[in-house]
Order: C-alpha cells, then sequence, then structure tokens
C-alpha cells in the first residue's frame, strides 16, 4: 500500500467534502461503516461519517434512509416488514450488519444478496451525495460510479407494499442458492426480483392475479447454471418460491384490507 | 498521522497511518483480546469490539475512523480475583458465566462472545434464547455449537437481573448420565470441574502464538502457485529483494532439499516421504513457490507482487478416478521420494490397504441378498478459527524457538530438525494456547516457513496464514468414492461385508495411509453379523489412496471415520428398510457386543503389527436405547401424522439414527508423559506434553492428578507444553490425551503419594505415631493417618524441602497403552424436508455416548456438542469443490459455510457410562465420536421424511430435488 503522502479529513458539510476531493479525484478513498480497504493507492483518506448520512426517516409511504446507516439500522427502519428482516438475517451476521454502512455495502452487493434481491423487488431508488443524483437502484448497480459520485447519500424505499421474501440455501442462513423477493406495486401488479446466481438477473413485473409469472421466471433462470446449482433445478425452484411470495403478498393485501 | 482512540474509557494517543486496521492498532497497543487471525475479512467475528456499545468487526474499520467512538474491549470486563494485594472485583457476570458453564472451549472467540452478549444484556436483560442466538450470530465459534455459550449468556442475564444475594442456582447444565456398570465413587473425577485455563481466556489474555511481540519481528508471507500442475522454469526475484523493507526472498534454489513428511506422527512417520520446503514443481493451485519476510505484512504482500515467476504447466489430475488411469502423468517424479510400504509414484499411488477378515466371498454365496451401492464423501476443511500460526526466534544461546500453533510439538521438533539442518538439541518447541485445530494442527505445515526466514535473517519471524490459505494450502479431510457390497439373510443376518475405497491424498501423502486404515477399521470393526458370522466375521476392506493435483488431505477430526460411517450407516439403512427389519433392531442385531475381538484388530494396525483386541466395554444397546427414548423414536419412526405437518403439504418431517464406533489411541506405539512436583504451599506442578487444543485435557489431567494426590484442580497447576521441559508426548491426536496421558498422569501421581505418604510417616512419628505408609489417605490437601490425625500437604512439602534429609517430591511417569478400547454411540436426527425446494432443516441432534467413564461431564458434553456441529456442516453443506483446471471454489468463510449461533439444531448429550478397566478411573474417549454419525443419521432422515436417497454427502437441497424427481420419474415410468 502506498501511503506516504496520505493525508486525512473527516468532514462535516458537502461543501468541506467536495473542496476536500477536489484536487485528488480518484486518488481519495471516502471511508463510510466497514471500509478497511488496505491496498487502494490512496492520497487523502476521507472519514464520511461526520456528513449526518446515517438518519432514517418515513416520508409518506417512503422509507428514506441515509447512506451511512447500517444494515443494521435499516433492518430497524424495516421492522414491519417480517420477511425483509430475513434477508438481512441471510446477508450476515450482526456484527457485519453493525458495521457496514449501506453506501459501502451497495458498492460490494452483487447477486448472491439477499437484501440486494430485497430492495430491488421493492424498487429502491439512490440519491447520490455529492452530485445529488438521482437513481433507480437498478440504474445504480449498472452504472459505473466516479469517485466524486461514490457516496449514496440516500436510499428511497416504498416499504408501506406488501412484501414477499423466500430463500433456499443449505442451511437455513447460508447464502441462497437461489432467492425471490416479490413487492406488490398496485393491486395485481407485482415486482419481482431474483437472487442468487453470481450475475444480477433483470426484474421482473408481472400484470393479473391470473399469471402466476412461471413461465417468465423460468426463462429468466434458463441460463443461471453456475458453481452452485444448475439452471434447471434453479428454474423450478424459482417458481416454487415465485408462488409462494404472490402468495404471501396476496394474503398480505388481504389482511390490511381487513384492517 | 496521530491518533486519539477512547478504550475502555483512557484517552489513547497514538501513531498509526491513515489506513491502518483498528483491529491492528489495538493489538499494537496492547489489546490482545481481539484476535487478529480469523480472516481479517468481516467473516468470523473473532476481532469483535464494542463500538458506542454495538458489536463490530475491528478488521472492518480503518483506525482513523473510530476516533470519537466509545470503543470496549474484553480487557475492559473483569479481573481474575486473585490479584494479590490489589483488590478485584473479580470477574463480571458474564464472564463469570461463560467459565462456569464450560462455554470456554479453544477460548479464541470467547472475547467476541462476551462482548456481543455484553451489548445485548445492556439493552435486553431479558433475551429470549432466540435474541441470544441473534446476538451471538456474528462471532462463529467452531468449537461449542453455541449450546454452551448460549446457556452462559441467559444465566448471566439473570445472575444480573437477580437482587444482590439472591440464590440463581447453577451455571453448569450437567448433561444426562446412566449408569451401564457400577462406577467406582470418586471425589474430583467425574465432576464437572471448571476448565483450568477459562479464566485467562474469559479475560483475553496474551495466551495465543501471536500475542506474543518480540522487537524487531518480520512477518512472513508465501507466494502460492496460480496453477495445479507445473514445472518452474525460473523465478527472478530481485524486485521483490529490492523492495524497501523487505528482508529476505526465498526460492527452492536457497535452501537444502530435504525430504519430509508434513504428517506429525511417532517415528517411523507411517508414509511416504514426498513434501520439500520449497521445490521446482509446484503441484496443486495454492503449493509454495517462495517466502518472504519484510518489516510489515503489507510490505510482505506487496513482495509477492514482484515475483516473475515462468511455469511450465503440466497436465493435471483434478478427479481422483484419473490418477490410476494408464497414461496418467505422475505427480511425484522427484528422484529423492522416500517409499512407505506399497506406495507407488509411478501409478500415484501414495498407499495401498487390502485387509481381508473371514471370507467374504463365502459370506456372499450364504446370502440371501445382496446389496450393492457406491456412495461419495467430500472434501472438508477443519476451519479452527485461529489460522496455523508460527513465531520462530533464536534464543540467547543461539537455539532455535519454535512457538507454533501445533498439536504435536515434540513431533515438530523432531521432524524439522533435518530440513532446518540442525540437531534436536538446538531447536526448542514451545505450545501455547491453540485457538483449534482439529488434526490440522497434526500436521508441521508452517514452521519450516518462518524457521527458514529466521535463518537466513537471523530475526523472528511471524508467520500467520490467512483465511485463504488455510482454505487453499493447509490440510483437509480426505474426499473418498466408497462402493459397499453387503450379503444379508432375509432375517436381517449380515453374512459379508465389504468396502472398497478409492481415497485421495492430493498433492502429497501426509496421513494417506492411516486416515484411509481407519476409515475401514473403525467402521466396517463395528457389523460383525450375528450368530455364526459373529464368531467369525466376513469383511472385506481394500482402498487404494491416490494422488491428485488438489491441496493435501491429511488429518481432521475423526481421522478418516465419518468417511467410513456415511456410506456404511446409509448402506444399513437402505437394507433394513428393504428387509422390512426395524433400523434399530437391524443394527443391535449384527453389531459388535462386549468379549468379542475388535475384528480388524486380529488384521490392521496403522502400517504396523496388528494387535489383537478383545473389546470388553460396549454400551452401544443401551445407548441406542436412550437415544431413541430421548428422540421419541417410538412415537414417531411409521408414524404419518408426525411426519406431516398439517396445512403445509410440501413439508415432511423424517427421523434417522446411526451407530458408530470410534478408536481410543493406537496400542503399542503412541506414548505419553507426565511430571509432577510438590511445592512449599502442597500444590503440585504438573507438566505434561500433551496439548490441549480446547478439548478440555489440561482440566481433565488436573482432574486425575488431584484425585490421586487428594487435593482440589485449583492446587495442581497445568502446564503444557513446551519440548524443553515437558516429558515427551506424542500430542493432541486419535482420542488419547485423556487415556494415554491421563495414564501418564495417575502413575506420577501415584509416585508422588508414594513419597508423601512416606514423608507423612515421618511426621506422624514426630507426633509419637506409628502409621504405616500405605494405610496413609490423601484427602483435602491432607495425609491422614487411620486414626484421624493429620498432616497438611504444605507441612509434608516444606518438610521436605526445606526441613529434614532434603528432596524434591516428585515423579515422572509415561505410558503406552497395549489396548485401544473403542467408544460406541448412538446418534439421531429429526428433519423437516421442503419437497417443493429440497431444502432440508435439521432440527434435532440428539447423541448417546458410551466414552467409559466420564472425566469431566460438562467438558465431554461441550465436545459431543462440537464435534456434532461440525458432523452436521458434513452433513449438509461442507465441501470444497475444485473446477477442471484445481482452482478452488471455497476461500473464504462466507463460501465455506459453518453453522452460526442463529440457525442450530437442538443438540442433545447422554452418556452411557461403562467401567474400561484398562484406563485407571475407567475412562474412553469423546472428543472424535460425535464427528461419524450426524451426517448418516441426517441422511436417513431425509430418506424416511420423502424417500430421497442421496448417496453423496453434503445432501444439498438441490440433490434432494434431483432424488425426489428420479422418484416422481420412476412412479411415473
Ligand atoms: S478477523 Fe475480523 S471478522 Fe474475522
Ligand atoms: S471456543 Fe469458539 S472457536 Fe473455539
Amino acid at each position: 500500500m502506498k501511503t506516504e503522502k496520505m493525508s486525512y479529513i473527516r468532514p462535516t458539510s458537502l461543501e468541506e467534502l467536495k473542496q476536500a476531493i477536489a484536487n485528488v479525484r480518484s486518488y481519495a478513498l471516502l471511508a463510510g461503516g466497514g471500509s478497511a480497504k488496505p491496498g487502494v493507492d490512496v492520497r487523502l483518506l476521507v472519514d464520511t461519517q461526520a456528513l449526518g448520512l446515517d438518519q432514517a426517516n418515513w416520508d409518506g409511504q417512503n422509507l428514506k434512509v441515509g447512506g451511512l446507516a447500517t444494515l443494521s439500522q435499516l433492518g430497524h427502519s424495516l421492522s414491519h416488514l417480517q420477511d425483509f428482516g430475513q434477508t438481512l438475517a441471510i446477508e450476515s451476521g450482526l456484527n457485519v450488519r453493525n458495521t457496514l454502512s449501506l453506501s459501502n455495502w451497495l458498492s460490494m452487493a452483487a447477486g448472491r444478496s439477499p437484501v440486494l434481491c430485497g430492495l430491488r423487488a421493492l424498487d429502491a431508488r439512490v440519491k447520490m451525495f455529492i452530485t445529488g443524483r438521482e437513481l433507480t437502484l437498478e440504474e445504480f448497480l449498472r452504472c459505473q460510479l466516479q469517485i466524486d459520485d461514490t457516496l449514496v447519500g440516500e436510499l428511497e424505499i416504498p416499504a408501506t407494499r406488501p412484501f414477499a421474501f423466500e430463500s433456499v440455501g443449505r442451511t437455513p442462513l447460508d447464502l441462497p442458492i437461489l432467492c425471490v423477493g416479490v413487492s406488490e406495486v398496485e393491486p395485481g401488479k407485482y415486482r419481482i426480483a431474483v437472487g442468487g446466481p453470481d450475475m444480477l438477473l433483470p426484474v421482473l413485473n408481472l400484470e393479473g392475479y391470473e399469471n402466476s409469472g412461471e413461465a417468465e421466471i423460468r426463462r429468466l433462470l434458463k441460463t443461471s447454471d453456475d458453481q452452485w446449482a444448475s439452471a434447471g433445478y434453479r428454474q423450478d425452484l424459482g417458481a416454487t418460491l415465485l408462488a409462494r411470495c404472490l402468495q404471501k403478498c396476496i394474503q398480505q393485501a388481504s389482511n390490511k384490507e381487513t384492517r | 498521522m496521530k491518533l486519539t482512540l477512547l478504550i475502555n474509557r483512557a484517552l489513547i494517543e497514538c501513531e498509526a497511518e491513515p489506513t491502518a486496521r483498528l483491529l491492528d492498532v489495538l493489538r499494537e497497543q496492547g489489546y490482545l483480546s481481539a484476535k487478529s487471525g480469523g480472516c481479517v475479512r468481516g467473516e468470523c467475528g473473532a476481532c469483535t469490539v464494542l463500538m458506542d456499545g454495538k458489536p463490530v468487526n475491528s478488521c472492518m474499520f480503518l483506525a482513523v475512523q473510530a476516533q470519537g467512538h466509545f470503543l470496549e474491549t474484553v480487557e475492559a470486563r473483569g479481573d481474575n480475583p486473585q490479584q494479590g494485594w490489589k483488590r478485584s472485583t473479580g470477574f463480571d457476570a458474564i464472564q463469570q458465566a461463560f467459565i462456569e458453564s464450560g462455554s470456554v472451549q479453544c477460548g479464541y472467540c470467547t472475547p467476541a462472545m462476551i462482548l456481543a452478549a455484553r451489548a445485548l444484556l445492556a439493552s435486553n436483560p431479558n433475551p429470549t434464547e432466540q435474541k441470544v442466538r441473534e446476538a451471538l450470530s456474528g462471532v462463529l465459534c467452531r468449537c461449542t455449537a453455541y449450546v454452551k455459550p448460549v446457556q452462559a449468556v441467559l444465566k448471566a442475564a439473570e445472575l444480573m437481573r437477580a437482587e444482590p444475594g439472591a440464590s440463581t442456582g447453577s451455571t453448569k447444565e450437567e448433561p444426562r448420565m446412566v449408569d451401564l456398570d457400577e462406577i467406582p465413587a470418586t471425589l474430583t473425577v467425574g465432576k464437572s470441574e471448571t476448565k483450568v485455563d477459562a479464566a485467562k481466556l474469559v479475560q483475553g489474555n496474551p495466551a495465543f502464538t501471536a500475542d506474543l511481540h518480540l522487537a524487531g519481528t518480520l512477518h512472513a508471507k508465501v507466494l502460492r502457485s496460480p496453477v495445479a500442475h507445473a514445472r518452474i522454469l525460473s523465478i527472478n526475484v530481485e524486485k521483490a529483494r529490492a523492495l524497501p523493507g523487505v528482508a529476505a526472498v526465498l526460492t527452492w534454489q536457497d535452501i537444502p532439499r530435504v525430504i519430509y513428511s508434513t504428517a506429525g506422527q511417532s517415528d517411523p512417520i507411517p508414509g511416504p516421504l514426498d513434501m520439500v520446503s520449497l521445490d521446482n514443481k509446484v503441484r496443486f493451485v495454492g503449493d509454495r513457490v517462495a517466502f518472504v519476510a519484510a518489516e510489515t505484512s503489507q510490505i510482505a504482500e506487496e513482495a509477492l507482487g514482484l515475483i516473475e515467476v515462468a511455469y511450465e504447466e503440466l497436465p493435471a489430475i483434478i478427479d481422483m478416478r484419473d490418477a490410476m488411469r494408464p497414461g496418467a502423468v505422475q505427480i511425484h517424479d522427484e528422484p529423492d521420494y522416500v517409499n512407505f510400504d506399497k506406495s507407488d509414484p509411478s501409478q500415484n499411488l501414495a498407499a495401498e490397504i487390502r485387509i481381508d477378515i473371514g471370507s467374504v466371498e463365502k459370506g456372499f454365496a450364504e446370502a440371501d441378498r445382496i446389496f450393492e451401492q457406491e456412495y461419495v464423501v467430500p472434501k472438508v476443511q477443519q476451519a479452527h478459527i485461529e489460522p496455523h500460526v508460527t513465531l520462530t526466534y533464536w534464543d540467547e544461546d543461539d537455539r532455535l524457538v519454535i512457538r507454533t500453533s501445533t498439536q504435536v510439538p515434540f513431533h515438530v521438533r523432531r521432524q524439522m530438525a533435518p530440513v532446518l539442518g540442525l540437531p534436536v538439541k538446538r531447536i526448542r518447541v514451545v505450545k501455547p494456547r491453540i485457538g483449534g485445530g482439529f488434526g490440522n494442527k497434526q500436521e508441521v505445515l508452517i514452521e519450516d516457513v518462518a524457521a527458514h526466514l529466521t535463518i537466513v535473517t537471523g530475526r523472528p519471524v511471524l508467520y500467520e496464514m490467512s483465511r485463504e490459505e488455510e482454505f487453499i494450502a493447509s490440510r483437509s479431510r480426505h474426499p473418498m468414492r466408497v462402493r459397499m457390497k453387503t450379503g444379508v439373510k432375509l432375517d436381517g443376518t449380515i453374512t459379508a461385508n465389504e468396502m472398497k475405497v478409492l481415497s485421495d491424498t492430493g498433492a502429497y501423502g501426509c496421513h494417506a495411509l492411516t486416515v484411509t486404515g481407519n476409515t475401514g477399521q473403525k467402521s466396517m470393526g463395528l457389523y460383525v453379523g450375528d450368530g455364526e458370522y459373529r464368531k467369525s466375521p466376513n469383511i472385506r476392506f481394500h482402498a487404494d489412496i491416490v494422488y491428485t493435483n488438489t491441496p493435501p488431505s491429511g488429518a481432521y477430526r475423526g481421522y478418516g471415520v465419518p468417511q467410513g460411517y456415511w456410506p456404511l450407516e446409509r448402506h444399513m439403512e437402505h437394507i433394513a428398510r428393504a428387509l422390512g427389519v426395524d433400523p434399530l433392531e437391524f443394527r443391535i442385531k449384527n453389531t459388535l457386543r462386549p468379549g468379542e475381538y475388535q475384528p480388524f484388530s486380529t488384521a490392521w494396525n496403522e502400517g504396523r503389527e496388528p494387535s489383537p483386541e478383545i473389546v470388553e466395554t460396549v454400551g452401544l444397546t443401551e445407548c441406542v436405547r436412550q437415544g431413541a427414548r430421548a428422540i421419541g423414536w417410538a412415537e414417531k419412526f411409521g408414524n404419518p401424522v408426525w411426519h406431516s405437518v398439517p396445512g403445509k403439504p410440501h413439508l415432511r418431517r423424517g427421523i434417522g439414527v446411526a451407530t458408530v464406533m470410534q478408536g481410543t489411541a493406537i496400542p503399542y506405539l503412541d506414548m505419553g508423559g507426565a511430571s509432577i512436583k510438590i511445592n512449599d504451599d502442597g500444590s503440585f506442578n504438573l507438566l505434561v506434553g500433551a496439548t490441549d487444543l480446547g478439548t478440555g485435557s489440561d482440566t481433565v489431567l488436573a482432574q486425575m492428578a488431584a484425585e490421586v494426590l487428594g487435593v482440589g484442580v485449583g492446587d495442581v497447576v497445568v502446564y503444557s507444553s513446551d519440548t524443553d521441559f515437558t516429558p515427551f508426548d506424542k500430542g493432541a491426536y486419535a482420542s488419547s490425551t485423556t487415556y494415554i496421558s491421563g495414564t501418564a498422569v495417575v502413575k506420577a501421581a501415584k509416585e508422588v503419594a508414594r513419597q508423601i505418604r512416606q514423608r507423612a510417616v515421618m511426621l506422624f512419628a514426630d507426633q509419637g505415631l506409628e502409621v504405616e505408609a500405605d494405610k496413609v489417605l490423601l484427602r483435602d490437601g491432607c495425609a491422614w493417618a487411620p486414626d484421624g490425625k493429620s498432616v497438611t500437604l504444605a507441612e509434608i512439602a516444606l518438610d521436605a524441602l526445606h526441613h529434614r534429609k532434603q528432596e524434591q517430591i516428585m515423579a515422572v511417569a509415561s505410558y503406552v497403552s497395549p489396548s485401544s478400547p473403542p467408544p460406541f454411540a448412538a446418534q439421531f436426527a429429526t428433519v423437516l424436508v421442503d419437497t417443493g425446494t429440497g431444502q432440508v432443516t435439521v432440527e434435532e441432534l440428539i447423541m448417546a455416548v458410551d466414552g467409559g467413564v466420564i472425566m469431566n461431564p460438562v467438558a465431554a458434553a461441550g465436545q459431543i456438542e462440537g464435534g456434532i456441529a461440525q458432523a452436521l456442516g458434513y452433513g449438509v453443506c461442507e465441501e470444497m469443490v475444485y473446477d477442471p483446471h484445481g482452482q478452488p471454489r471455497e476461500k473464504d468463510l462466507v463460501d465455506y459455510h459453518i453453522f452460526r449461533a442463529d440457525e442450530m439444531p437442538a443438540i442433545e448429550t447422554i452418556f452411557v457410562q461403562t467401567y474400561e478397566k484398562t484406563h485407571p478411573f475407567g475412562a474412553k474417549a469423546v472428543a472424535e465420536i460425535p464427528l461419524d454419525g450426524a451426517a448418516p443419521a441426517i441422511g436417513n432422515a431425509v430418506l424416511d421424511a420423502c424417500g430421497a436417497e442421496i448417496f453423496n454427502n453434503p445432501i444439498t437441497p438441490e440433490k434432494v430435488w434431483k432424488a425426489l424427481h428420479d422418484i416422481n420419474k420412476t412412479e411415473v415410468g
């Protein structure tokens, strides 16, 4: 690690942060929770924890949670979504959830992540802190982040929808061979995210109560062979887990109506 | 840069690089309870600290980020109450509960667990068990199955809630004990004494190898092969040597070529010599290419990247079935290869075993039915949380000190001497606390790396393997392909039993012969048949152990036996069901009984002369009875209501069993020694070469000495082990410490007791009392005359050491056993199978164990629980998989999943005590047997639940799904 000329700051405002990284650009490391990353050629280490990005607030239908909130904080804020707790439990043990900020976690999250699957199903949106750029989570996952845009400022999660999650792994809390997250965007309209394989699979949208989505999910998983499972198995599993999630969403929606 | 950290309520100012990890800075500042070797990538939690009251992984934080936060380590918790004149509040409630409950095994994870518990109890004084499990979920423990830590936290919560002075009962939860034989009364032996090493471990004291910081220590790294099989055409190390901070770079051209085996075993090594420290050939992805020592581990890592290596790639053998095919590439073509027995490197054959007992052909001919099936068992990793770690340095007498986390310090000294060009007398091996080993530290694996670098630099060198290196370059359990063929009568009598094994030793032949021999000996030896067949069983065990271009296999707790029981117990279940015989009755009918020969003892002994042996104590039938009762076999087996889950037709319950046998020590071979001396206050030093790797053996040895000497365990100070000071012991393997080293301890203690009695006679004479020495009773720290008069051991010690006819009351003894009495067990499992997805959830694991007389029930139960957890992983999730180029799939503790606290099934241990007359207190072994039964019992439970026949463990959801599909296809067809 080359650290000869490294300096360190802990800015307390966006302006201060911008100023600090203006001259060093790609040689700056923005460090939030859980960011011990030796080996990077860094000249300026920017400790982002004093920027006030660890709050969680409800804004009508949406949870707005700061990019430096931890996975544990996210879990507390979404505790009303019973199945979301399961995504977090599978993602990691408590220490990591207490340690990792959403911003850092998002920079590493991949296809096998159950929390990512859940957030994709919920159609979360991401707001970058420095540029103020707003992206869908899908756009965020696809784009190459520049140094002045790596810090997630906020995650906006429409978290009052019916949400269901199902996962299959070798043990109850092993990373999933396959997991499916479903949220009911509008009555009869479902957003489906599938995780488990390393690669990110496209999100599915399903309309109408009569559509089981089986054909769509089988198509999606047709080439999902990897070192952990065959595509044939995943296709079957996908159909089963999707059916269970849809069932749960319908149940949740009807419970809501009854109330 | 300058840092100010608030640690344990003290402001600490220090210098550190901005990118320094919090973990490293804490350790540099002396907070050594945060462990550095678990993974350093956020997977294990061994480095836990509390940050603002929450458990976090200190390896995932930069130290600078911790400024302004309140950090807490275990050093801030309570102290050992004995602080001399200084007043101490003693241990806190959590530490106390961890000590008393037997939660501390190797202790490497203990500080982290205590902190996680503290964080929970600070916010939730009355947690449920589930909350406790969630709180501990960030800390991986490979020793305890979390059973006792969870009990400890619940108990601590109760203690903390209680009014001061209120009684809350014992923290210990004793396992259920059933006595099959009459067990003589004892005072200390057989009691759940607190572990002698627990106090230091709950405080996070610097007990482990890496906790010793010597000035000027260099850090070692090893360049490892990226290809599975290649010749090294050239290595250019110029750039690496020129890097500032690099002290040495060594390649095969720099050090003498000395052929040896890394298997830590007694002389002569029962296997081929096929390894050198550095070679001009690499034989697996991860094999050694070069050693580097540098001022920091970061510089050493950077230097590795500057070494240029040109490889000539060779064809690689990854699938063991290809190893002996005609025309296969020869993995060991070096001229200095030393054969052992039938090893033949030209055929890639590391060892061969051919054992025929009775006549299997005759048995098959007499059978009504013959069952044949092939089974496959995977390569799995020990995954001890402390990695392999060694610190070497020259002492003031120019002797090489090797401080190392090893199970076999004396073998390290003997086996390293020629490799390093030093006589044995110029090497001192010190074994500090071991953070788990499970057989992987029965390997002389890395001591040479640090030692070569110390020799070349003259400086202390620390080499700590990374977690990735543990996976790609340490040892593992041999994967095997096992073909079973069994003949039976229609009444369920086994007439002949045959096991043919192809075993994969990987790139080197360490433990090749002995591990695979045990596969047959301890599994196939259990089933002898019934009636006439019982008198003369027909058993065949043939094995070829072959080289492949995968990481070497080696010793893993169970030592080959789990590989035997997966096929054997799955096969027996299949036969019982096919014949319509009750699975329990079938097993009881055909297994070994007291007074019968262990059939393999007449034919095999780890590559040495066989020593026929009658098995005197067999509690297996009672184990089956007790286990069946505890799990509710009668109510569940064959009961359709229990098997289904109301409202969830896709869920099915199943119940399964496996009966197993292990060994206790290696007869006529392995030796243990002990020395005991008295101190001025009537306490004793017990010096043993045996190594406690978390099993509690130091405690058990102290209990045995204390029992003979009539003192409490607290009066026996155990030291283990240092090749300069402690007597020879073969080390911790083959389930031998309680049995072999324990007998040596008892022999030494008896001699010391004799000397004490004689001295007591002199003191009684001073009082005008004439007493015969053999009438003097040692008890409660005193010597008692028959008339009730007594002298204290302190008076005796002072008399002997200072007053007259001065002498040191002491003795040294050693022991080699002529016998190896096997422990037995019945393992039961219940599972829930999701037939829609193939997911198996193990709900309950109960093991009833005949380990002879149990020396320390709580500690022994901890061994069973921890072993079952490892066996559970073997059953459902653990395996190491390689692609066709030999690249590993598993390199970390995420992909190689070991069970967390919040997903463990219920685990229960029952001890069925038999009295084994060949041990002074009737003991056999318990440490390895829990590894044998869980996987097949789970497999049998899955079969019971849904009919899915899985022949290859682990039982993954896809295998169950596929088996269910095959059933459906057959039914449709
Ligand atoms: S060493 Fe930090 S989590 Fe393993
Ligand atoms: S006691 Fe937990 S890892 Fe050994």
